[in-house]
């Protein structure tokens, strides 16, 4: 087992802090478009900043070992991997199909995504029904009962 | 013209007033709870139910709103680490672990009785010293609001961060996050690339319940096989004993809630973080170690949050300054209502202002009412099985990101901060720095750029300002001490004199 408080040199931090050097020097980049010295001398300010605080890191890191070991990521990354493709599939068909229909199937997919323990009959009656009652009072809450307009779909227009 | 006391008490005796007062805190308790549904949001919609209302009935609804909204965010921030409000950014650093630990229904009746307390000493101070803290409040100059958002990011980061330079990485990340869009002053596109879909900006709330609740939801993943934890539910009103041993907490952090209030523009966020270092730093015996589940990190920003509501009413009805967001929709609602918000205000309608004291004082005591009731009821949130949990997270998170601008971009915005949030979580990176940047970055530029105007654009006067201005000073004492604490050789040093 590895000791989880032991300085190691952390190495996604490294890379993490490598990466947000680039979206500095993006930013960076960016702020070339402001004409207004009043609009580009803040933001600057704070891109060095968060430059400065990577190249820390990554120094104290190369130099001296920073952060503590992490522990190994528990279960499975499919999961993960499911759940994050499922929101993005719900951001790309909602305008499309309409919140109801689309939050129906998503509650469906993250069931079976975060489901461990074995399907019986009974859950696989009771947790749609559970999913489909939460879908739609969050419509009703939303939509009816707070006049927030939730997407009713193009194909239903 | 009729004492005080009688307007005072109006919305206690008329029926009507009191079921009005009724009705806004328990809306408020639960809309402040739902992400996505903002208290600003909900006093907003309520306006333009109450246009042909009588002043009193309006107020009385909307002030109820306000107090249960602000107490409302606490519960998910307890309950599920989403806090639904920036004001509950810091609850959520002990309070979750407690939900964690099974302790979800004592740590919901601490929070309601400290909320309660908070909000008691909030008002006590805007109905006695409201103009003198007032006109103190108005001593701050665009630099020290610019030294107090420094000093609310870098707390957070230090707060439960191992390393300062982590905390202050992220914080600068969430600044630059928040200042996507146009720029307030002269409408110039920055970090906007030229895409249209950027140039609105991106809502905190956005950013909020991405980095919170996305992360969480992935975050859950990887818990699947251990059961979710059962809650003690023998007592959720805490035992006097228990209230008794946090009240001179609580009444410490609330005054700084007050005053942190009370500054124009700041609100509960800002309050609450000072109010957790102050518990962090003077509590030398936690019940726990903090951001492990100690009752004081819950106290302290509890009561402070609550008291900040009494203190955003000061520069409101004495001056017709709002405190916050919120208090700046009441002052559009007195417009409405036919009054003139400002200095004279108190003058020329004293009723009124003993007539929002009141109705302030009636919400805090429903607010404590329905803070203890229905906690058995939510709690089931946490009890059961994650194959509901993490959808019924997801599910919520879509439809409150959706809500705030009826855009589906802003789903496109969380889904992308939650996977980074994600990462930064189990990279050991703070989300809470990112949040309070994309939250006070506005706030930071818009003030830098004031106190620059004001010094003629001369930087050199500028920094002098900064250490010869009282308050600036004693600000800029506050931020350097706040870096050096967090440096290894402080560290070592207080640890050396520690074992001493």
């Amino acid at each position: 087992m590895s000791n989880t408080s032991a300085p190691n040199k952390d190495l996604p931090g490294t890379i993490l802090a490598f990466i947000f050097i680039g979206v500095g020097c993006l930013a960076w980049w960016d702020t070339f478009d402001m004409g207004d010295s009043d609009s580009y001398v803040f933001p600057r300010a704070v891109i060095v900043t968060l430059i400065v605080c990577c190249l820390l890191l990554i120094g104290r890191n190369i130099i001296w070992g920073g952060g503590k070991n992490h522990k190994p990521l528990d279960g499975s990354a499919w999961r993960r991997i499911g759940l994050v493709l499922a929101m993005l599939g719900t951001a790309l068909l909602m305008p499309v199909f309409g919140f109801i229909i689309v939050g129906m199937v998503l509650f469906g997919v993250l069931i079976i995504i975060a489901m461990f323990e074995p399907w019986t009959r009974k859950l696989a009656i009771a947790y749609p029904l559970i999913g489909a009652t939460i879908v739609i009072s969050f419509y009703l809450l939303f939509a009816v009962l707070l006049n927030v307009t939730l997407p009713t779909g193009s194909l239903f227009d | 013209m009729e004492n005080p006391i009688s307007y005072f008490f109006m919305s206690w005796s008329d029926p009507y007033l009191l079921l009005m007062t009724a009705a806004g805190t328990f809306a408020g308790v639960y809309v402040g709870a739902i992400p996505g549904l903002s208290v600003t949001m909900a006093v907003s919609i309520l306006i333009s139910f109450t246009f042909s209302w009588d002043t009193n009935e309006a107020l009385a609804l909307m002030v109820g709103v306000y107090m249960g909204g602000v107490y409302g965010g606490s519960r998910t921030a307890i309950l599920l680490n989403i806090p639904c409000a920036p004001s509950a950014i810091a609850t959520a650093i002990d309070g979750y672990p407690l939900a964690k630990r099974g302790e979800a229904g004592t740590a919901i009746g601490v929070a309601t009785v400290m909320s309660f307390i908070g909000g008691l000493v909030g008002i006590l101070v805007l109905a006695v010293a409201a103009p003198l803290v007032s006109e103190f409040a108005l001593m701050f100059a665009p630099r020290d609001y610019l030294l107090l958002a420094v000093i609310g990011i870098l707390l957070v980061g230090s707060l439960s961060g191992e390393s300062l330079a982590k905390g202050v990485f992220a914080g600068a990340l969430g600044v630059i996050i928040g200042m996507v869009g146009l720029d307030p002053l002269t409408a110039e596109g920055r970090f906007t690339f030229d895409s249209i879909t950027m140039m609105g900006g991106i809502h905190y709330v956005t950013a909020m319940i991405g980095f919170f609740g996305v992360a969480e939801a992935l975050a859950q993943l990887h818990h699947l096989e251990t059961p979710a934890i059962k809650q003690k539910l023998e007592r959720i009103t805490p035992k006097w004993s228990v209230v008794k041993r946090y009240i001179p907490l609580s009444i410490r952090t609330s005054f700084i809630g007050v005053f942190i209030g009370a500054l124009p523009g700041t609100g509960g966020d800002i309050a609450a973080l000072m109010a957790y270092d102050h518990a962090k730093r003077s509590v030398k015996d936690p019940s726990r170690k903090f951001g492990e589940g100690a009752m004081e990190g819950l106290v302290a920003p509890e009561s402070a949050n609550n008291a900040a509501v009494g203190g955003a009413y000061i520069p409101m009805l004495t001056l017709g300054i709002p405190g916050d967001a919120v208090t700046a929709v009441f002052i559009g609602a007195l417009y409405i209502h036919g009054l003139n918000p400002g200095p004279m205000l108190m003058i020329e309608t004293p009723h009124l202002f003993w007539f929002t004291v009141g109705a302030l004082m009636l919400a805090n005591v429903f607010m404590l009412i329905f803070g203890l009731t229905g906690v058995r009821l939510f709690i089931k949130l946490v009890e059961c099985p994650r194959a509901i949990l993490v959808p019924l997270i997801l599910i919520l998170s879509v439809v409150g990101t959706y809500a705030i601008q009826n855009n589906v971009v802003d789903v496109y915005w969380m889904l992308g901060f939650g996977i980074f949030g994600y990462f930064l979580k189990i990279y050991g990176y703070q989300v809470g720095p990112v949040i309070l940047g994309v939250i006070l970055g506005p706030l930071m530029d818009v003030s830098y750029r004031r106190a620059i105007i004001s010094t003629r654009e001369s930087f050199g006067d500028f920094m002098l300002e900064m250490v010869t201005n009282p308050i600036s000073a004693l600000l800029s004492a506050a931020l350097v001490f706040l870096v050096v604490s967090q440096t290894p050789m402080y560290k070592r040093w207080t640890n050396k004199r520690r074992s001493v």
